[in-house]
C-alpha cells in the first residue's frame, strides 16, 4: 500500500462565528493526483493554508510525510512546493531571477541551484522570456512562471491551489499537462478547483468540499457509482400523453420523469438499454422522435444530489 | 542563504519605481529647487556683493579719495567707485550703473535713487567715515599727542565687533533646509523598511506566503532584508548628499566624511521604522506605503523641512518630541556638527538615533515572530 503523505485530522478552523473548515478529515497517499473541489467559500484555500501551517486552527491534527507540521518544520518544507491562485512573483525580478530567488530558498548548493532552476524554465517552456519582467508576461506565461517558482526546487508534495483561474483554454491545457507529467515524474499532487471537468481530467482521487466539510471522497468512479442517478435520458418528442408518461415513467430503473416544451427526460438508477426501452415504449405509442441524448452522471451530479445546489455558479 | 536573499531584496529594492522616485529623484529635484528658490536668494540678499558707486568732488578730500581707492580693490572690495563729474553720475544713476552718488563738497553726503541693502551699506559707511574722521581731526589739532590712542581706540572697537566663527562650519541659514532634506529622505526610507515586511509576511502578500512555506526562517528573510534595505536607504541619502555637495556645490559646512556617517545611521533609523511601520495592522499595499510616506512627511514638516520656523515652535510648545523625533534628530545631528565645533551634542544625537533604531527593529522582529496567522 502507498504510504501516506498527508493525513489531516478533524481539522477546525474558525473566523469567530463562521466555520471556515468542520472537522475535515483526509488522508492523502504517495503518487496520487488528489483533488479538493468544492465552490467558492466552501473551505478549499482554508484548509490549504492550515495544511502549510500558515493558519492557526482550533482543533485538529496535520501530518505530513508522517511529522506533525509546523511553522518550523523545515525539513518537511523542503519537500513541499505551492503555486498559490494568485501570482506570487518579484515584479521587479527578470523570469530567471524570480526562479532562482525562491528556489534558493530551498536549495543552498549554486551548482544544484543553477540545474534545477533550468530544469524549471525548459519544463515550463520560458527558455525565450528568462530576461523578461513578469510585467511583459502574458496571462498564461505569468502563470507557468509562477508555476516554475513553486516547482523549481523538485518538490515531493506540490499545492496547487486553483492556478488555472482565469486562464485562457490555451494554456489551461497546459497547466494541466505539467501537472500530470509532475506526477508522473513522482510528485505527489494536490489539486483545488471549482472547475469539476479539471478534477475529472486530472486526479485519481478528489474529497468533495461544501461548507468546510468533506461531504463525499473516492476516486471519481466511485463517486459516481453513489449516486442514485446513474443515467439521464433526454429525448425531443412532441404530444406525449398522459397515458404515455405513465408507461414511462413505469419503466425499470426509472425514477425521475419530465415532461417540457417537448423534451421527455427520464432519470434511472441503474441498469442496462435505458435509452432503447424507453425508445421502444414511444415507437409502439407511434411518436415522433427528435434528437436523443444519453448522460452519464458528471461531478456536478454528484455534487448536485449531496448538496442540493450547482457547483459552480452559472457563468 | 543570507547573501543570496540580501542580493535579490537589493536588486528588487533599486528597481522599484516608487523608490527610484522618491528616494532617488525627488531629493534631487528638491534640492535643485532648494538651491535655486533660496541658495540664490541668500547669494543676492546676504552675501555682501561689491557696491557700485560714483564719487562727484565738488571739493578736494585726498583722505576720502585714499580710503575709497583702497576699498575698491583686492578680491573681496568693498565699492567699485567711479570718480567724475555730476551730470555723468547723474546719468549712471538713472541708467542704474551705480547704486548712489558720494558727493564731497567738503561734507560728505549720498544721492540716492532706491531704497535697498546696498544704499543702506553706502550710508552706514558715511556715517562711520565722517564720525572718524572729525574725531581724529579734531584730536590732532587740539590734542597731537592723543593721537595714537584715539587710533587704538577705534581699533579696539573694530575688535569687539569683529565677527567670531564657533567652528569652520558654513554658518548659511539656508543650510538647514538641505540639512532638512537629507532627513527627509533618510527618513523615507520607512518605504523601503515597510516593503520588507510585505515581501515576508504572509498575511500582507501572496510574496509573503511564499516567503513563509519556504524552508527559510524567518528571522534570516527579515534580517536579510533590513540589510539590503539598509544598503539602498544609504545609497539614496548618499545621491542626495553627493548631489547637494558636489554637483550643486552648496557647502554644509560638515566634512563630508561626517555628513555620510549621520546619512548611514538616520537611513537605517528610517528602514527601522518602515520595518515596524510594515508589520502593524492589516492595509492593503497602497495605503501601507501612503501611511508610510506621509507618516515621513509629517515628521519632516514638524522638523522643519516646510516651513523654517517648524522647528523652533516645536523647540517652544514641544521639545521633547523634538529630541525623539527621527527627522529633527538627523537635521540637528547635521546642524550641532556644523555650530558646536565640538561632537558632544553630536554624539548625543547619534546615539539618540541608534536607540530609535535599535527600539523600532526590535517592535518590528517581536511583530513578525508569529508563527501563524489568523486569517490571511
Amino acid at each position: 500500500m502507498a504510504q501516506t503523505v498527508v493525513k489531516i485530522d478533524k481539522l477546525v478552523k474558525r473566523y469567530k462565528d463562521l466555520v471556515a473548515v468542520d472537522h475535515l478529515s483526509l488522508e492523502i497517499f504517495e503518487g496520487e493526483v488528489f483533488g479538493l473541489l468544492g465552490p467558492n467559500g466552501s473551505g478549499k484555500t482554508t484548509t490549504i493554508n492550515c495544511l502549510l501551517s500558515l493558519l492557526s486552527f482550533d482543533k485538529g491534527d496535520i501530518q505530513i510525510f508522517g511529522k506533525n507540521m509546523s511553522p518550523t518544520a523545515y525539513d518537511i518544507k523542503k519537500d513541499i512546493g505551492v503555486v498559490m491562485q494568485n501570482v506570487a512573483v518579484f515584479d521587479q525580478l527578470t523570469v530567471y531571477e524570480n526562479i532562482d530567488y525562491f528556489c534558493g530558498l530551498y536549495i543552498k548548493d549554486k551548482a544544484q541551484r543553477k540545474k534545477a532552476v533550468e530544469d524549471a524554465i525548459a519544463f515550463t517552456g520560458l527558455e525565450d522570456f528568462v530576461k523578461f519582467l513578469p510585467k511583459k508576461l502574458s496571462g498564461g506565461l505569468l502563470r507557468r512562471l509562477n508555476i516554475a517558482c513553486g516547482i523549481a526546487h523538485k518538490p515531493k508534495l506540490i499545492i496547487f491551489d486553483e492556478p488555472t483561474v482565469a486562464v485562457d483554454p490555451q494554456s489551461r491545457n497546459k497547466i494541466l499537462e505539467g501537472i500530470i507529467e509532475l506526477n508522473k515524474q513522482g510528485a505527489t499532487i494536490i489539486y483545488t478547483s471549482h472547475y469539476m471537468e479539471e478534477v475529472e481530467q486530472i486526479c485519481t482521487r478528489l474529497a468533495v468540499m461544501d461548507k468546510g466539510r468533506v461531504i463525499a471522497q473516492g476516486t471519481i468512479d466511485e463517486l459516481k457509482t453513489n449516486v442514485k442517478c446513474s443515467e439521464t435520458v433526454t429525448v425531443e418528442a412532441r404530444e406525449l400523453d398522459e397515458q404515455t408518461l405513465s408507461e414511462v415513467k413505469a419503466l425499470e430503473h426509472a425514477f425521475e420523469t419530465s415532461y417540457e416544451s417537448g423534451r421527455l427526460t427520464v432519470k434511472y438508477t441503474g441498469g442496462k438499454h435505458n435509452v432503447v426501452r424507453l425508445l421502444n415504449t414511444l415507437q409502439n405509442k407511434n411518436i415522433h422522435i427528435g434528437r436523443v441524448s444519453s448522460e452519464q452522471p458528471t461531478l456536478n451530479t454528484v455534487f448536485l444530489e449531496l448538496t442540493g445546489k450547482e457547483l459552480r455558479d452559472k457563468e | 542563504m543570507l547573501f543570496h536573499n540580501i542580493k535579490y531584496n537589493t536588486l528588487a529594492s533599486v528597481r522599484e519605481k516608487s523608490i527610484i522616485f522618491w528616494l532617488m529623484l525627488f531629493p534631487v529635484i528638491l534640492a535643485t529647487f532648494f538651491h535655486i528658490a533660496l541658495i540664490g536668494v541668500y547669494d543676492k540678499d546676504i552675501l555682501f556683493n561689491t557696491i557700485d558707486v560714483a564719487v562727484v568732488e565738488k571739493t578736494e578730500n585726498p583722505n576720502f579719495k585714499k580710503v575709497m581707492d583702497s576699498l575698491s580693490e583686492g578680491e573681496d572690495k568693498m565699492f567699485n567707485t567711479t570718480f567724475t563729474d555730476e551730470e555723468k553720475a547723474l546719468k549712471m544713476l538713472d541708467d542704474g550703473d551705480i547704486k548712489g552718488i558720494i558727493y564731497v563738497d567738503p561734507k560728505l553726503s549720498l544721492s540716492v535713487k532706491a531704497d535697498g541693502l546696498d544704499q543702506t551699506i553706502i550710508k552706514s559707511f558715511l556715517d562711520n567715515y565722517s564720525v572718524t574722521e572729525s574725531v581724529i581731526i579734531e584730536n590732532a589739532l587740539n590734542d597731537p599727542g592723543s593721537i595714537e590712542q584715539v587710533a587704538a581706540a577705534f581699533s579696539q572697537e573694530l575688535k569687539a565687533n569683529e565677527q567670531l566663527k564657533l567652528s569652520d562650519g558654513n554658518m548659511n541659514t539656508y543650510m538647514t533646509y538641505m540639512y532638512n532634506l537629507i532627513a527627509m529622505v533618510c527618513i523615507l526610507g520607512t518605504t523601503v523598511g515597510t516593503d520588507i515586511a510585505r515581501r515576508n509576511e504572509a498575511n500582507l502578500s501572496t510574496l509573503g506566503i511564499r516567503n513563509c512555506v519556504s524552508p527559510t526562517g524567518k528571522l534570516i528573510k527579515n534580517f536579510a532584508g533590513l540589510i539590503s534595505g539598509c544598503i539602498v536607504q544609504t545609497v539614496c541619502t548618499m545621491i542626495a548628499a553627493v548631489y547637494i555637495v558636489f554637483v550643486l556645490r552648496d557647502d554644509l559646512g560638515i566634512p563630508f566624511p561626517m555628513v555620510v556617517l549621520t546619512a548611514v545611521v538616520g537611513s537605517w533609523m528610517g528602514v527601522a521604522i518602515g520595518f515596524f511601520f510594515g508589520t502593524v495592522g492589516k492595509f492593503s499595499d497602497g495605503a501601507r506605503e501612503g501611511l508610510a510616506i506621509a507618516f515621513s512627511m509629517i515628521l519632516c514638516f514638524l522638523s522643519g523641512l516646510m516651513v523654517g520656523d517648524m522647528k523652533t515652535i516645536m523647540m517652544e510648545k514641544a521639545p521633547w518630541f523634538n529630541n525623539i523625533n527621527p527627522a529633527a534628530l538627523v537635521c540637528d545631528a547635521l546642524y550641532t556638527l556644523n555650530v558646536d565645533g565640538n561632537y558632544d551634542r553630536y554624539i548625543v544625537k547619534m546615539l539618540t538615533m541608534a536607540a530609535v533604531t535599535l527600539v523600532f527593529t526590535l517592535l518590528g522582529f517581536i511583530m513578525t515572530r508569529r508563527k501563524k496567522y489568523a486569517s490571511i
